[in-house]
């Protein structure tokens, strides 16, 4: 009963413990470390606190999350609904592959923060050109996942699948994206952290909210603590939604077996 | 000759492919004749890279023969349909259906509703001893179980043909031997037309009604054995060892 009950509890206590070292450590560097350069764990959050309280400029730390994640989704939306089918149909269909692939290769070793300059030209520096950065960032890692997922798809499936009578439009609905769920779940996952790191870079270039706003803030204001406060909260807001997705991929893959 | 009553004909089929980086073509099959009777079960006996997995995809439309045709009830093969089945060697089961939904996949592609394809499905997996594994996974299941799942989704979608692509060549001995008896008592409960495709004498002898021997490449038809052992078949009858002897002699099988 007890090892039972304690086998369950062991992952958590594995997980609270390795944080709980981890801000000791922090503790104690901070103790021997200049409090400009590395504030300890304790002012942080004191700073946390008082950033609930006391807006920046002109709203709270929550609406300036808000803010970021709706950058985020929105884009991200968006790079999901256009760059998924894009990537199956280069996968499957080989007229598709010869037509999108060439653009796509030259496209694709441009990192996303090089778009910010030519973004905030075309767009301004308003929402639109931030909203623009995370749908590059993210609908370049989309179209990959599923091109490359659907290409490894095992054609002896599509074999039997014929063998049975399918037709080509059932082969690819029935079969090969089934089939090649699990690397576009990779693809959303990797995608969203892509969006979800660029709405951090986008926002350091002129933002009036958001996370990154609190960042160059505590930069300006000259108040470390400030600064990892926004970092942290990067931290834990990006790793909710890998949690999520996490979550989303085992309740619609559950065939997958798991390493861990 | 039973030209009248043959449910499947094979006439002067040949097979080149392209290989790339050589001008000839590669000659896999080689004026192939053969043909069989309604419910008969016909084993294709040959070594490895005889063409015979190309003959098989020939007669399930599959791929396009270079020459010669497939006729089956007297019509000429173009496409795969529902009166020709598969049972791939290396199974080829959908990893994210349940056992029941690959069993019932060839009903589906027809559009029966759930319902009714999930009995049909019990019914097979039943046949093939599967039940009580109706929701598992196939990763879950060893490989003898998952050639079963193999066979019942064969047998499910009420072909009139079933075409075995050496089914059971990645099983170890043990379960080959299992599956060699159960498949045979399967087909003698639900008859169909077989062809069974396989590089194992011994297997062949089991199984076949008729054994058909190809040669190395090109594959050719190079003799043919009728098998008259009644059921139940013994690995270790006399007769059977006589059939074994005579096709091992006969044939350059070095497996």
């Amino acid at each position: 009963m007890i090892g039972r009950l304690g086998k369950r509890l062991m992952p958590a206590a594995l997980t609270t413990g390795s944080l709980l070292a981890f801000v000791a450590f922090w503790q104690v560097v901070s103790l021997y470390t200049n409090p400009d350069f590395l504030p300890s764990p304790g002012r942080v959050w004191d700073e946390a606190v008082r950033l609930f309280h006391t807006p920046v400029g002109g709203k709270d730390i929550l609406a300036h999350v808000g803010f970021s994640l709706r950058r985020v989704l929105t884009a991200y939306l968006w790079a999901t609904v256009l760059g998924l089918p894009l990537g199956l149909c280069m996968g499957w269909n080989r007229t598709c592959e010869k037509i999108v692939s060439p653009i796509f290769e030259l496209l694709r070793p441009i990192p996303p923060i090089a778009w910010i300059p030519i973004a905030i030209l075309w767009l301004g520096v308003a929402e639109g050109s931030k909203v623009f950065i995370c749908f590059v960032g993210s609908f370049v890692i989309l179209v990959l996942n599923s091109y490359t997922g659907m290409r490894y798809v095992d054609p002896l499936l599509i074999d039997a699948a014929r063998s049975f009578g399918a037709s080509r439009r059932q082969q690819f609905f029935n079969v090969a994206v089934p089939a090649c769920l699990p690397s576009i779940f990779a693809g959303l996952q990797n995608a969203l952290s892509m969006a979800w790191m660029c709405v951090l870079a986008a926002e350091l270039v002129g933002a009036r909210e958001g996370v990154g706003f609190i960042i160059i803030q505590g930069m300006d204001l000259n108040r470390p603590p400030m600064i990892l406060v926004g970092m942290i909260l990067i931290g834990i807001v990006g790793s909710l939604l890998a949690a999520s997705l996490r979550w989303a991929e085992r309740a619609l893959c559950p065939w997958r077996r798991e390493l861990v | 000759m039973t030209k009248q009553t043959a449910k499947i004909e094979c006439r002067d089929l040949s097979k080149a492919f392209h290989v790339p980086g050589q001008d000839q073509r590669l000659l896999v099959l080689d004026r192939v004749s053969l043909s069989v009777r309604e419910n008969e079960f016909l084993v294709v006996l040959g070594p490895g890279q005889c063409g015979k997995t190309v003959l098989l995809n020939c007669i399930a439309g599959l791929i396009e023969p270079s020459a010669g045709q497939v006729l089956l009830g007297g019509t000429p093969v173009t496409r795969p349909g529902p009166d020709r089945a598969m049972v791939f060697q290396r199974y080829a089961l959908m990893p994210w259906k349940t056992v029941e939904h690959n069993v019932a996949f060839g009903l589906a592609v027809r559009g029966v509703p759930v319902k009714e394809r999930l009995a049909t499905a019990h019914h097979y997996i039943d046949l093939v001893g599967l039940k009580g594994f109706e929701k598992a996974y196939p990763e879950q299941l060893s490989g003898g179980m998952k050639q079963r799942v193999g066979i019942a989704r064969a047998y499910a979608n009420a072909p009139d043909i079933l075409l075995m692509d050496e089914p059971f060549g990645a099983l170890d001995a043990q379960t080959r031997y299992a599956m060699e008896q159960d498949l045979r008592s399967i087909w003698e409960k639900d008859k169909r037309t077989v062809i069974f495709v396989t590089n194992n004498i011994e297997e062949a002898i089991y199984l076949g009604d008729r054994i058909l021997v190809m040669s190395v490449l090109p594959g050719r038809v190079k003799a043919e054995y009728a098998i008259d052992i009644p059921s139940p078949r013994n690995y270790t009858d006399p007769a059977f060892l006589t059939y074994r002897k005579q096709i091992s002699n006969a044939t350059d099988l070095s497996l």
